[in-house]
């Protein structure tokens, strides 16, 4: 049966490529299977449109930090399997870092009750 | 350079490319229709809604095509940008012989900036790019660089 998903998070541009490269880091895989993984990851909040899913894997593949391969999906379908190259290795430890900053600022201004409190 | 000559190999194959990316396509949707018919949906309707979610077909691969040109370019620009810094770094070097200092003349003129990391940018969805070189391109610590005087 189809169920309605909760309420859904609008992925911010740029946490695309980011939510990519970490789900690639435990394999390689293909898109569809790219999409579900973060959906199912983020207990559905996060929803991965196919208009940005693939533009942007194509996007990381032209930066060389995904390579693309055919090989037979788990049903013996040709399935275009995406893989982290060592130079998408890094940018993931990059951008992880630097989302870490990020949101830790963020969380900051929005829980001033230290700063408030005293 | 050999990196630069792989890049436009791989712009050049078009044809190829576009009839890859409509397998890939067709892959998406056949899953997502096997997924819906897992989940209780007629044949015909986990296709119907396997397309719908797909959505506009012709849109979505003019925008895929669009970034292997747009990244080639862009990644073209940035090798660029970098070389000529790299030159103007060893010009520096030469003139001042005081690798410190040369580093503080590029920082005088904004070349330490965080590129690509705009929290401003992020916050309106803004495209978020980040620069090839964004290890050199890290800023200082905002506690360090608004310390008082």
């Amino acid at each position: 049966m189809h169920r309605e998903p909760p309420s859904r998070v609008e992925l911010l541009q740029g946490t695309l490529d980011l939510l990519i490269l970490r789900t690639l880091l435990a394999g390689p895989t293909h898109g569809h299977a790219i999409a579900k993984h973060i959906q199912r990851t983020s207990e559905d909040l996060l929803q991965v449109e196919t208009g940005s899913l693939y533009p942007a894997l194509h996007r990381l593949e032209a930066k060389e930090w995904i390579a693309a391969s055919w090989k037979l999906s788990d049903r013996g379908k040709r399935a275009r399997y995406y893989r982290l190259t060592p130079r998408g290795r890094k940018q993931l430890a990059s951008e992880q870092s630097k989302w870490r900053v990020f949101s830790h600022a963020v969380a900051l201004i929005l829980n001033p009750v230290d700063q408030e409190g005293s | 350079m050999r990196s630069f000559f792989r890049r436009l190999r791989w712009l050049t194959q078009r044809s190829r490319k576009e009839a890859e990316l409509r397998e890939e396509l067709e892959f998406h949707l056949e899953e997502e229709a096997e997924q819906h018919q897992a989940e209780g949906l007629a044949e015909e309707q986990a296709r119907w809604a396997a397309r719908r979610e797909l959505g506009n077909l012709t849109l979505l691969q003019e925008d895929t095509r669009a970034t292997w040109t747009w990244t080639f370019v862009e990644q073209l620009a940035q090798d660029t940008r970098y070389g000529l810094r790299m030159i103007a770094a060893n010009k520096n070097l030469q003139r001042d012989g005081d690798p410190v200092a040369c580093l503080g003349n590029r920082s005088q003129h904004g070349d330490l900036q965080l590129h690509g990391f705009d929290p401003a940018a992020l916050a309106t969805g803004a495209r978020f790019s980040v620069a090839g070189d964004a290890e050199l391109a890290y800023p200082a610590p905002q506690h360090a660089r608004h310390q008082p005087a």
